[in-house]
């Protein structure tokens, strides 16, 4: 019986047919005629390939011509159509319960106002009788005693018809019973022509398909119910963990989880040695010769953004790699600088600090950073001349403003838990004067490229630049800069005059030693802590954490428990180890995900593969705002405090930084991306998509009986189980009527990762 | 219940909550209170604005990194022309490279020119079609020298990239929830039969067109991005997946982030293929693909320039706008690489030559498509940079030069008084970072009288309006 939840029609009674046998052929014919040519349409060779196939292995079957095939009325085309009274939808996978519900999601396209009649019959026992009156896929279910392996379980459609050229069919999405869910395709399915007790003689038969289009039963046998996961929800849990400690979770890495604690693999992965993976890809490049070399025809900058790609997808030190692209995006040096353009091996120097120093100390880091000469190129202190009173030329002032306002202390004065610190009159108080900007520019002078000591000439400081042919290379772009005598300022510079760490840089210091004192008078100022460790959180966790969250981490950025101040091991290990990081969430808690970890999350969940082995793929998402390594400016891709306007974000001011790089046209296009990696891949070869899935290995899951288990591995590596109903139906529906033919498996792994892939659950990380 | 209203009651519920929140004491300067419960006004003041003069719209061009202006608008009176080579040193143009301007407006004796890549600019500031607005800068309300020095009356933040930028669009620093082009929007955005699209970027999120209740919406520079996969047809391997996909994106999201993500989804959904046909509809010529010869010698196409794209689709957005039922817009454009701390001499005349011929490809667009007089386009930036050189390039500053261009401007004019170029002046802060002689607050105010606000709705948008002698600059 049907159960009370829809209101379709139920009868028991077998109504009067119409047609015949030679009609029904010819209309099958028309049917994947006209799918032939919607996929002709859409453009899409893969989808015309399977539409063909089962063209042609519907005609040899029925041993009909071409001509006859070509002839027939197209049928209507029932998708867009609303149906008047839809039944409600009831959920497409029943939880296994006492009372067994088999659910039959099906349409129909009607003639004469009348549906298509469906009979469902287990073992040879009707079980219901329906009449298909809803246009779009719905849920009919049947309430059955039992549903045993092995069990016949026959789908019958019993009064074709056509009438004035309305012309009724029966489509079927799936079949479901508790976990299982069968898609008409199955290999072992077959659609039994004929009517009455025809549909069940076992004569006439094609393989199952989900377009019923004239009488004749699909006949499914019920396969073995898989044994449930034991382990889903650990793994589900470690999907999380793994979105925000890694670019994203592979089946091997949420198994290794399943019975190790999150602390022991950060243990784990922080031991893993670092490696110059950026230099090393760069200088492999070099290598081929000068053609590959900064001015040679075939070099190319986008080699760095490939390693990106690359070791995000790949490398097994993944907390470090996804910590350095978190530090990335607050000591930012950005490539689309054109003046980086020819600097390929220096820029990579920079990624390979970054992830050097991800588990080291701030200061190190700090230190290694503004000696580097990419940032040097980048915020223009390489070259930077000493003050001329004479001529009233000044230094410039461009990294020391940055060093304070983005890498060190921020613009306010800020408490352990990342609050505004405020004066008597209750307002926030700035951390640095234009003074101060002005003292510590002159730090910053008499830096250039490290050429040999016996080379630090002026000369060299204002105009030598390194020749990076093959017969010249020295290298030099990949050490520090380099003080050069003569060509620092020797004036005192006093820095934040009437704090209480207000320090003095006596007049007459060597650039090395004013250097060390301004920072770690940086290093030392109390913002550092709260300042990048709610950056830290924010990149990797929580757009808004608690302020207890923030000072829990600050605290540890301010003493690892042995004293040490700016140990960034100790700050991600406590960070990601957090009750609030590693508690359930509660609302509001998470972020919204910047589109270069979706698409990484997706490169290492799905297993892509770069058919160059190159990962080509350094331009992707321009047109989402996220191009990788190619930020707008030293502000990077979006600002920490950014809270959306118009939102609900914006009532209580809690900041989601993504949120400033979402817009009309970028959200267009992040889904158009998508429909890409679930299509050909990313990336370009020259001649083809370079990064892309196995979709037919990918859809085989579904394929092995059970289109259910590709939902499940897609809920579980893709969206940690948060899977909502509504997306578990829209895949069902979509890949369950997939037609059958030899793209067939790939093409449901297709749709139904093209639709994860554009969900709003993708788009979020709990 | 009104409109008016409502956006009332629901801009006042906002302005209690951030009140509450821990982190409302951060702008709880005296203008930032004011400019919290502005929107509500606007909204309560909706029906005032003057509307029905036909078709309007202001186009912002942000001059992204702070320009340095001092080299756009160059003195060429023998005593002025020697206080700026002294003061720039290696950054100073040489005369040869300079042309003059109509300039009757300043201290007599004095000359000015401008460089030759702007010259496309200056054909129309010639014509009377484009003028120049001189030491423009974010003021709260009008201050000295002395003030400066005491720290007393001066705009948060000076001298920073992102929160000047951000006083020059909302008057506040970055974190502002509204700027001015949005504000007037909120006022405006009833005149359009599309409020959709009252407020336009061609260059990504800018708080300028945020609005209180006006949200911005973003264009690509081909026009409207369409959902490829919500299109009717075969769509990764079933052609079940556009209505599937369009069913899920119609949800409202299981919590805050996808639930706003989806709104943004829904609007591009909505209004993607109406845009399209519209824009379709204009005639509006290409950008051309023959390269521009520029006065080094080296080419510019403005068919690959990013400003020209921007302000491409902008005119296609204009000339689509009486089409759609539009009265009053507001668009962005922008350009970067204006962060001029070194290379300046080798990469200014290009960022000059993009933004002279990119404007007067712009403008002359409108004037083919009639829409000249209907157009004002005016500049701003970060803020102005240094008259000192630090040997390659010059730094953060305050005041700078602006221009504003359209059919209605009243052009061959410098407005406001141009500084003496020097150091040391009366003007100089201290390495050539000048004083503002003139506000944002008057820039923006004369343009929004030009859009019809009246001069309670300009209070309402500009709350420090009464700081200041003159709220009406006649530039327009």
């Amino acid at each position: 019986m049907l159960s009370s939840s829809t209101d379709a029609a139920v009868t028991t009674a077998s109504t009067a047919t119409v047609d015949t046998e030679a009609a029904a052929i010819a209309k099958a014919e028309a049917a994947a005629d006209a799918q032939a040519t919607a996929a002709v349409a859409a453009v899409n060779a893969e989808a015309s390939a399977a539409a063909l196939a089962e063209k042609a292995a519907t005609g040899a079957a029925s041993n009909l011509t071409e001509s006859a095939s070509t002839s027939a009325t197209p049928p209507t085309t029932p998708i867009a159509v609303t149906p008047a009274a839809t039944p409600a939808v009831t959920p497409a996978v029943t939880p296994a319960a006492t009372t067994p519900v088999l659910t039959v999601r099906a349409r129909g396209s009607l003639a004469a106002g009348v549906g298509p009649q469906m009979v469902v019959r287990v073992d040879g026992n009707t079980i219901g009788t329906v009449d298909v009156t809803a246009t779009e896929f719905t849920s009919y279910p049947f309430a059955l005693p039992t549903l045993a392996t092995g069990a016949k379980v026959d789908i019958a459609f019993t009064n074709d018809a056509v009438i004035n050229g309305e012309d009724r069919n029966l489509y079927l999405a799936y079949v479901a019973h508790g976990s299982q869910v069968l898609m008409p395709t199955e290999t072992n399915a077959l659609y039994d022509r004929g009517k009455a007790d025809k549909a069940f003689d076992g004569l006439d038969t094609v393989r199952g398909r989900g377009n019923l289009t004239s009488n004749g039963a699909l006949r499914l046998t019920w396969p073995a119910v898989p044994s449930a996961d034991a382990q889903l929800a650990r793994k589900q849990d470690a999907v999380r963990f793994l979105l925000q400690a890694s670019f994203g979770p592979t089946p091997a890495s949420v198994n290794a989880l399943v019975n190790k604690p999150y602390g022991t693999w950060l243990t784990e992965q922080m031991a893993l040695a670092y490696q110059p993976d950026y230099v090393t890809a760069v200088q492999t490049q070099y290598d081929r010769g000068d053609a590959y070399r900064p001015k040679g025809a075939s070099y190319a900058p986008g080699w760095v953004g490939q390693t990106f790609w690359a070791t995000a997808a790949q490398a097994p030190d993944q907390l470090r790699k996804r910590v350095a692209f978190a530090l990335h995006q607050i000591f930012m040096v950005s490539q689309a600088d054109s003046s980086l353009w020819g600097q390929a091996r220096a820029y990579a120097a920079y990624h390979d600090l970054l992830n050097q120093h991800a588990f080291g100390n701030y200061r190190a880091l700090l230190q290694d950073m503004a000696l580097s000469p990419a940032m040097g190129i980048y915020l223009s202190h390489l070259r930077n001349r000493k003050e001329d009173t004479a001529t009233g030329r000044m230094p410039d002032e461009n990294f020391a403003r940055e060093i304070m306002q983005l890498f060190s202390i921020g613009l306010h004065e800020l408490n352990t838990d990342g609050s505004p610190r405020l004066d008597a009159n209750g307002n926030p108080i700035e951390t640095y004067t234009n003074a101060d900007v002005m003292a510590l520019a002159k730090v910053f002078t008499g830096w250039s490229w490290a050429f040999a000591d016996n080379e630090l000439t002026e000369s060299k400081f204002r105009w030598g630049s390194p020749d990076y042919s093959a017969a010249a290379d020295q290298r030099i772009d990949v050490l520090p800069m380099k003080a050069y005598p003569g060509q620092h300022s020797t004036a005192a510079k006093a820095l934040f005059t009437g704090k209480p760490w207000a320090t003095t840089i006596a007049a007459n210091g060597t650039a090395q030693a004013d250097l060390k004192q301004a920072l770690d008078a940086l290093f030392n100022h109390p913002n550092v802590g709260p300042f990048i460790a709610r950056q830290l959180i924010q990149r990797l966790v929580t757009s808004q954490p608690s302020p207890a969250y923030v000072a829990r981490v600050a605290g540890v950025f301010n003493n690892n428990g042995s004293g040490v101040r700016g140990d960034l091991a100790a700050v991600v290990r406590t960070m990601l180890l957090d009750a609030e990081a590693r508690n359930a969430p509660p609302a509001g808690f998470g972020k919204l995900r910047e589109p270069v970890l979706r698409v990484a999350h997706w490169l290492r969940a799905l297993g892509a593969q770069s058919t160059s082995g190159q990962f080509q793929m350094a331009t992707v998402l321009g047109n989402v705002g996220q191009r990788a390594l190619y930020a707008p400016s030293v502000f990077g891709y979006y600002r920490p405090g950014y809270v959306p306007p118009n939102t609900a974000f914006a009532g209580s001011k809690a900041t989601a930084p993504e949120f400033q790089i979402v817009n009309e046209s970028t959200v267009a296009a992040w889904i158009n991306t998508a429909e890409a990696m679930a299509g050909n891949g990313l990336g370009w070869t020259g001649s083809a998509a370079d990064v892309v899935v196995d979709h037919a290995a990918l859809g085989a899951l579904a394929d092995s009986g059970h289109l259910g288990a590709l939902v499940d591995h897609l809920n579980l590596l893709l969206l940690g189980g948060r899977m909502s109903a509504p997306l578990r139906q829209a895949i069902l529906d979509t890949a369950g009527s997939v037609s059958a033919g030899t793209t067939a498996t790939a093409n449901r792994a297709r749709a139904a990762v093209f639709l994860t892939l554009a969900s709003p659950e993708f788009l979020t990380q709990p | 219940m009104t409109s008016s209203r409502r956006h009332f009651l629901r801009a006042t519920a906002g302005l209690a909550a951030a009140a509450a929140h821990p982190l409302g004491a951060r702008f709880s300067l005296p203008l930032a209170t004011q400019l919290a419960g502005l929107g509500a006004l606007a909204a309560s003041q909706a029906r005032a604005a003057s509307t029905n003069d036909g078709y309007k719209a202001l186009v912002c061009l942000h001059l992204a990194g702070g320009n340095d202006s001092h080299n756009w608008i160059v003195p060429t009176d023998a005593g002025n022309r020697a206080s700026y080579a002294a003061a720039r040193g290696e950054l100073a143009w040489a005369e040869g490279k300079l042309q003059g301007i109509t300039s009757g407006t300043q201290a007599s004796g004095r000359s000015f020119g401008m460089p030759l890549e702007l010259g496309p600019l200056r054909d129309w500031y010639e014509s009377g079609q484009c003028a120049v607005l001189a030491n423009v800068g974010t003021l709260e309300r009008p201050v000295t020298k002395a003030d400066y020095k005491a720290g007393v009356g001066l705009p948060a933040k000076l001298f920073s990239h992102n929160d000047q930028a951000a006083t020059w669009q909302s008057l506040q620093p970055e974190g502002a929830p509204s700027g001015w082009g949005g504000r007037m929007g909120d006022i405006l955005m009833s005149a359009n039969q599309h409020p959709v699209f009252t407020a336009v970027s061609a260059s990504g999120n800018a708080v300028f067109l945020s609005g209180n209740s006006v949200t911005q919406y973003q264009v690509g520079t081909n026009g409207p991005v369409l959902i490829n996969g919500a299109q009717a047809g075969w769509r990764a391997g079933s052609a079940n997946t556009p209505g599937a996909l369009r069913s899920l994106l119609a949800g409202s999201g299981s919590n805050a982030f996808e639930a706003e993500y989806l709104k943004v989804v829904q609007r591009s959904l909505s209004t993607s293929s109406l845009l399209q046909t519209a824009l379709g509809n204009t005639a509006l010529a290409a950008l051309p693909t023959a390269p521009i010869t520029l006065p080094n010698g080296s080419t510019l196409a403005l068919n690959n320039d990013a400003l020209a794209k921007q302000l491409r689709i902008v005119a296609q957005m204009i000339a689509a706008g009486p089409g759609l039922g539009m009265r009053r817009q507001v668009f962005m454009v922008s350009i970067g690489g204006f962060d001029s701390h070194s290379h300046q001499m080798r990469d200014q005349p290009l960022l000059m030559a993009r933004v002279a011929q990119s404007v007067n490809w712009f403008l002359s667009a409108l004037q083919g498509a009639g829409m000249l007089n209907n157009v004002v386009l005016f500049s701003t930036s970060d803020f102005g940079r240094t008259l000192a050189s630090n040997g390659d390039g010059c730094d953060h500053g305050w005041g700078s030069h602006h221009f504003i261009a359209g059919g209605a401007v009243k052009g061959r004019q410098i407005f406001g008084t141009m500084p003496v170029t020097a150091l040391g002046t009366a003007d100089d802060l201290g390495s050539g970072r000048l004083l503002p002689s003139t506000s944002v607050t008057q820039y923006a105010a004369t343009l929004g009288a030009w859009m019809g606000l009246s001069a309670g709705e300009l209070r309402t948008v500009l709350p420090n309006l009464g700081s200041f002698s003159s709220a009406n600059l006649g530039f327009v």
